[in-house]
């Protein structure tokens, strides 16, 4: 009874230091992980400590309850995950990398000029889906770097388009950050790779009954608003939107940096 | 007047009332969105002053001089603030009605660990879930951070409780590491 009660509280002492706000800035991957299994070690624990052994009555009931729901929740994750990336004779999602290029007219010359610090990243989706603005999809890469089969993160979707051949393509604008953007920036343009997309998550704004929006966004956040401006647009030509101005406000930090991320409509 | 024979195996104890309010709570919680269209669109004056006065309006709980926020990230609404604030009043309610005596309070901090381990088991994927409810993902943080707290809390009290109940042998390494683990405890909370 004493050494599992210690066990328990190890494992809760572990949770509580892994848990503090300093550790999980600096080590978020590692946290992400560990919390999961220290959570899972800390209920076993807590079984074993536990006097009666039955899932039905009082102290075991709850603690069984808390594993149903991690179980289920963790397996209506995977299965929407192989539904959007598996299907039936059509080739997994792909994703390429494409260089964000900036044009610059000077005269009658136009200079592309290749932004450094974002990337497109255009996926070719297993399994399309409508699409609205506001809509975010975790995206993991496992041919980026040695550890990024185990690391997934959120993108806004900026736009979306049909290619040559008909296939649905959502193109994400990735800031380069530390850890997994920052591999990904320095990944051969042009190369195709396996992607897994999760998702789609999010919840719409709806702003058709509005007749002025205001659109504010900083740096990278634009990838966000984006959407809701070609919505907008496109709901005006059809006659959806009451909307007479759209007002997007957008700060940077330098005109290089805002080197128009819209370069490609 | 007989009793009716059921009567005695229906009667629950304030542990299981606090368990049925909390799992109320949390489904409140998760089907909020439906909730507040359906008060939208009822548009009567007490929908709308819900929405006014508790729902939208952000509470900023800061330090003053610093931009360190108590408990809840600057993003929070009333709202949420009233959700903790009535799981911890169910918590402490708990305490105050059922502890009698330290074997007492042993138990119901170790059941109470328990029975809030449930809603802090969702917090697993809580982007997702969030995403899939409609509710604020900053709101989901902050109530997944105060069940975490009381949790550890109860823990705590559980085992300082159980030590200080029995008698401690210092002689064996194991009470001295028990010593040590509730002294841990201590420092970091």
């Amino acid at each position: 009874m004493r050494l599992t009660g210690l066990k328990a509280a190890i494992a809760g002492i572990l949770l509580l230091l892994s848990s503090f706000a300093w550790v999980r800035r600096r080590f978020y991957e590692v946290f992400q992980k560990l919390h999961l299994i220290l959570a899972a070690a800390l209920i076993a624990a807590i079984y074993l400590h536990s006097a009666s052994k039955n899932i039905f009555k009082v102290p075991i009931c709850y603690l069984f309850a808390a594993i149903c729901l991690q179980i289920s929740i963790g397996a209506l994750r995977i299965g929407r995950t192989i539904y959007r990336n598996i299907k039936h004779r059509t080739p997994l999602s792909l994703a390429t990398i494409r260089t964000i290029t900036y044009k610059k007219k000077s005269g009658n010359k136009t200079r592309e000029i290749p932004v450094l610090d974002a990337v497109h990243v255009h996926i070719r989706l297993a399994r399309p889906w409508t699409w609205r603005a506001g809509q975010w999809v975790y995206l993991s890469i496992p041919g980026v770097s040695r550890t990024s089969f185990a690391q997934s993160h959120p993108f806004f979707v900026s736009w979306w388009y049909r290619d040559a051949k008909g296939d649905a393509i959502i193109v994400l604008i990735v800031e380069k950050r530390n850890g997994f953007t920052k591999d990904l920036v320095s990944v051969d343009p042009r190369s195709e790779m396996r992607a897994i997309v999760e998702g789609p998550c999010g919840r719409e704004l709806h702003l058709e009954s509005y007749g002025t929006v205001l659109l504010f966004a900083t740096g990278i956040g634009i990838a966000g608003q984006l959407p809701y401006v070609t919505q907008l647009l496109e709901g005006y030509h059809n006659f959806e939107v009451k909307g007479r101005r759209i007002a997007l406000f957008w700060e940077m930090d330098s005109e290089r940096k805002c080197t128009h991320n819209l370069s490609e409509p | 007047m007989p009793q009716h024979p059921n009567f005695t195996t229906i009667a629950m104890d304030i542990t299981q009332w606090y368990a049925v309010a909390l799992g109320g709570l949390v489904v409140l919680f998760h089907v909020s969105h439906p909730l507040l269209l359906i008060m939208r669109i009822s548009g009567t004056h007490i929908a709308s002053s819900f929405l006014k006065h508790l729902y939208h309006p952000r509470v900023r709980l800061y330090i003053r001089g610093s931009n360190r926020y108590i408990g809840f990230s600057s993003k929070t609404a009333r709202f949420d603030v009233l959700l903790v604030v009535l799981f911890l009043v169910g918590n402490a309610a708990c305490f105050i009605v059922e502890v009698k005596d330290v074997a007492s309070l042993t138990k119901l901090s170790g059941l109470l660990c328990i029975i809030n381990l449930v809603p802090l088991a969702l917090g697993e994927h809580m982007n997702l879930v969030a995403s899939f409810c409609g509710v604020r993902l900053s709101a989901y943080v902050s109530i997944h951070e105060w069940l975490g707290r009381v949790v550890m809390a109860e823990g705590l009290i559980h085992s300082v409780a159980a030590i200080s109940s029995r008698h401690l042998n210092l002689q064996s390494t194991l009470g001295v590491a028990e010593l040590v683990v509730s002294h841990l405890h201590l420092v970091d909370s």
